[in-house]
């Protein structure tokens, strides 16, 4: 085994998770304060940054100085202010990925180098390419990019090597919804068909449900004021978290100076969420009807990401499948293990010797094409796809068009990646020209082929059929998109902010949270809370790491009373 | 796709059983370069091939789920009444479900609701259902999809065509016959798009100008054509002017409901400021011989400036789309179009590819245009 172990990471929506694959099994390696799931949020604080349960907590004390849900605005110019810094979501991700390397390294106690990264198998071309470049930047060496879906199957998969059955990953993350139809034999996981819609979540969900409070406050989400929007989608939070198990949910909400009652029942949540469940249902129609099977040809369907816990979407996925869901695998575990036994096949791990994956395309890629109407006008801006989503990959495709005009000389290759009839729905990859000899129209044409490969290369190759001529464009979803220089200048600004130590981390996270339920709480709760911050820094001002430890013991179970009271 | 004996390719001798058939690619697959297209493309289509016929000689593959319903004497989950189902005729290898046919519907069966025991099946929403425009109130079908499946079917159908009788359609009866639970039945939804793109194409004489935005509406929200139009060209199969309709929908429908296409990061950019400045020369240069008595006056002249500019935009896209027209007419603005990608070629790519950067040089030629006629006047 080589000095890099294999390592896979999950960069979620609302948490992130990093694997490391040995002996022959994935396993998840905790951060700082011994938990796995470490929440993508990044905060500033008074020149450091902070990035998990600390920042979470500071998105209620903190909210100007904090981001989260970043993963959302991936591969868009979209900008977060933190404080005086402004980011973009790349630069986020790529804190939360530092992070967990920081973390994975303490637990191994290797460098870290080679790692895979799991992206919803809907995220398209820039969103992966700003994948890559959050990678870039942590300085991380991303050699492969796998789906969410495909990942959760490659963890299910290795529970049953010799297994023989033909499934469905129904991925509801944070913020995108996934859907895969997968076939498992003979140590072949083979992807039939993806689909899904990349912004759809758990998030979403979370919202609807915060409006729903608003307007039992009596008030129109819009007016509300933006710290008492962020308290409403907190609780809004914990709401969706408990009425997972539980019918009904009560908790408060402070609007100026008063505080209000507020109570959700399960009904209630689910109303607010009709919509949201309706928009489910296209990409699984859609996944089907491209892997050619009945819903009735699977054996098993599989729910991955934390969302898939709320009971409206298991009875949904019931009722649509007709059989009982299966989450033998925690399931905002599935993916980052899967990331990991990914990272395992691509080191080429001796434990993996006998499994095969094979992906599928999860979006059409083709070039622009015009037409030429009877009356004489020219429509341009058509798709043509050349290789349609849901093909096995490796695949190779390729298509003739010819001339329009008369004496025509050049023929322009736009490549673009999409489902929209017109290119301007769809995302521009590249272009390029191509000179062909003078003729009549229709009489020139060219071949276009265009090679697209499981780690994310699309080859494009058009030949003039006459000349033989040949023009081309290799577009990778596996570099950044940035140049050196870039990724120089944002190395150069990121080592600007440094991540909190992580001896300190406990104490950091303690303290976020109990200033977090002194901003909740009220009254004389209020100046009980008071009392243990004082407490507490005192405690930190001695710098007796015994004595901290002790105190944190005996505080937190007077924390957890008051996270209960005020939060459920 | 592989015109050859496929079962070569695979390492069998001849027809193989569907089990066989896997075995050997897998077998295959782990030998193979898998990072060669042509190489994997070859074994793919060959397995295609012999799967195909495998399935068709093979006596049906029992399932998993199967077996374990016959185990326990009942379908695993119970079907639930309003989610009832016509046989599909996609689903070749499904015997046909028993609850198509005409009698009344069978009692769910007493096993336990799989998920949450308490789930009251009473939540399951109508649609608001306002008065009954035809015979059958929209909430009702689906009740009577329990009792009458056929009857409901009918119904269905014919409310569906009346809706789509006269042009344009009623939208609103049209949107709440799809949202019915019966609706959502996936090869019944087909069966439905393919009427209504017909429907459409007959009666949309010419796609390049659009039609109602109401009903691009309706099917973008139904069906998604905007955004998956290769789904969509998929499930029709091959249709005449398809591509020509597929513009008219787009054409047609509000910029805010067009899918979302990642980003281009180009098109954020307005040109405000530049825009703002061309203006502001344009006034200083306006001012030049004329007297300014009060500030009246000043917002007097900044306004009719602004109009003018407004009017001279115009009467530029006018001789714009006049001079594409002619130029098509005479062939002359290929060569025009070349002389100008030559000389200026980052600004060709920027006017074809970005409407914006379209909308800023007409904004320019108009503002050079004004000032010529204030320098002349």
């Amino acid at each position: 085994m080589s000095t890099h172990p294999p390592i896979g990471i999950d960069l979620g929506t609302t948490n992130s998770l990093i694997a490391v694959f040995e002996d022959g099994a994935a396993r998840l390696l905790p951060n700082a304060l011994g938990d796995v799931l470490t929440p993508s949020v990044v905060s500033l604080a008074e020149g450091e940054v902070l990035v998990g349960a600390a920042a979470r907590d500071r998105l209620a004390t903190h909210p100007r100085d904090t981001a989260a849900a970043f993963k959302r605005a991936m591969g868009t110019d979209t900008a977060f202010k933190l404080g005086a810094k402004t980011l973009r979501a790349e630069e986020l991700s790529a804190l939360v990925l530092r992070k967990l390397k920081a973390d994975a390294e303490a637990a191994l106690g290797t460098d870290l180098r080679d790692v895979v990264v799991s992206v919803p198998a809907y995220f398209n071309q820039s969103q992966r390419q700003a994948t890559m470049a959050a990678c870039a930047i942590a300085e991380l060496n991303a050699v492969r990019l796998v789906n969410e879906p495909t990942a959760a199957a490659l963890a299910y998969g290795l529970q049953d090597r010799g297994g023989e059955s033909q499934f469905l990953v129904f991925d509801l993350g944070g913020g995108t919804f996934d859907v895969t139809v997968l076939e498992h034999f003979d140590g072949v996981m083979e992807v039939k068909a993806s689909s899904g819609d990349a912004f759809l979540g758990g998030e979403d969900f979370t919202d609807a449900l915060a409006k729903a409070m608003a307007d039992t406050l009596g008030q129109p989400w819009a007016k509300l004021h933006r710290d008492v929007q962020d308290q409403l989608r907190f609780q809004a939070d914990a709401a969706k978290r408990q009425l997972s198990g539980m019918e009904a949910y009560e908790g408060r909400v402070k609007v100026g100076s008063d505080h209000h009652d507020i109570s959700v029942t399960r009904a209630m949540f689910s109303d607010a969420a009709v919509g949201l469940v309706k928009r489910l249902h296209r990409p699984i129609e859609r996944c089907f009807y491209d892997s050619g099977e009945g819903i009735d040809a699977l054996d098993r369907v599989i729910l991955v990401g934390g969302a898939t816990r709320m009971p409206m979407i298991r009875q949904m996925v019931a009722r649509q499948f007709k059989m009982l869901p299966e989450m033998t695998i925690d399931p905002d575990h599935a993916v980052a293990l899967g990331a990991a036994v990914q990272a395992g096949l691509v080191a080429e791990d001796r434990a993996l010797d006998d499994v095969v994956m094979t992906d599928v395309s999860p979006f059409s890629v083709g070039i622009e094409t015009a037409t030429k109407l009877p009356s004489g006008q020219v429509l341009g801006g058509f798709f043509q796809p050349i290789i349609e989503r849901n093909t096995p990959l490796p695949a190779s495709r390729s298509r003739s068009f010819s001339s329009m005009d008369d004496n025509q000389t050049k023929l322009r290759v736009d490549v673009y990646q999409g489902e929209a009839p017109k290119v301007e729905d769809n995302v521009h990859l590249g272009q390029f020209q191509l000179d062909i000899p003078k003729a009549k129209a229709g009489m020139e044409g060219m071949t276009v082929r265009i090679t697209y490969d499981p780690s994310g290369l699309i080859d494009v190759e058009a030949t003039v059929q006459s000349t033989g001529k040949q023009a081309g464009i290799v577009i990778r979803e596996n570099v950044s998109g940035l140049t050196e220089e870039q990724i120089d200048i944002n190395l150069r600004q990121m080592a600007t902010l440094k991540l909190h130590p992580r001896e300190d981390e406990e104490n950091v996270a303690f303290l976020a949270r109990i200033r977090r339920l002194y901003e909740m709480a009220s009254g004389d709760d209020r100046s009980m809370v008071q009392a243990l911050l004082i407490q507490f820094e005192a405690a930190l001002e001695g710098q007796d790491p015994d004595t901290i430890a002790r105190l944190r013991g005996e505080l937190g179970g007077t924390l957890d009373a008051i996270d209960d009271h005020y939060v459920s | 796709m592989s015109a050859r004996w496929p079962w070569a390719e695979l390492g069998l001798s001849g027809k193989a059983p569907l089990r066989e058939v896997k075995r050997a690619y897998a077998a295959r697959l782990k030998e193979i370069d898998r990072s060669d297209p042509e190489a994997f493309g070859a074994l793919r289509g060959a397995f295609d091939a012999a799967k195909g016929r495998a399935a068709r000689n093979d006596s049906k593959r029992p399932r998993m789920a199967e077996l374990a319903a016959e185990k326990a004497g009942t379908r695993a989950v119970p079907r639930e009444p309003e989610r009832a189902r016509a046989p599909q005729q996609d689903e070749i290898t499904d015997e046909p479900v028993a609850l198509a046919k005409p009698e009344p519907a069978p009692e769910p069966a007493p096993a336990p609701e799989p998920v949450a025991p308490t789930a009251p099946r009473a939540k399951r929403r109508n649609p608001p259902v306002p008065p009954k425009p035809w015979g059958v109130a929209g909430g009702a079908l689906d009740t009577l999809l329990d009792e009458d499946p056929l009857a409901a079917e009918d119904a269905f159908w014919t409310n569906l065509r009346k809706a789509t009788k006269i042009w344009p359609w009623d939208t609103e009866a049209l949107e709440r016959l799809l949202s019915l639970d019966l609706a959502q039945d996936i090869s019944r939804r087909r069966d439905v798009e393919r009427l209504l793109f017909r429907n459409l194409k007959e009666n949309v004489t010419s796609p390049e100008t659009g039609y109602q935005p109401s009903i691009a509406l309706l099917l973008e929200r139904q069906f998604g054509w905007a955004a998956d139009g290769v789904g969509l060209r998929r499930r029709l199969g091959y249709e005449p002017k398809f591509e020509l309709m597929m513009h008219g929908h787009a054409l047609s429908l509000p910029k805010t409901e067009r899918p979302k296409a990642g980003t281009v990061v180009d098109q954020t950019h307005r040109w405000g400021w530049y825009k703002a400045g061309v203006f502001v020369i344009l006034w200083l240069v306006s001012l030049q011989g004329q007297r300014i008595s009060s500030v009246e006056d000043g917002i007097i002249q900044v306004i009719a400036l602004f109009i003018f500019v407004w009017f001279m935009r115009w009467i530029i896209r006018g001789l714009v789309i006049g001079a594409a027209w002619i130029g098509r007419i005479t062939r002359l603005s290929r060569p025009s179009r070349a002389l100008f990608a030559r000389f200026f070629p980052e600004t060709e790519k920027a006017l074809d590819r970005n409407p914006r950067a379209r909308d800023f040089a007409q904004f320019v030629l108009a503002a050079i245009l004004t000032a010529l006629i204030f320098i002349a006047g």
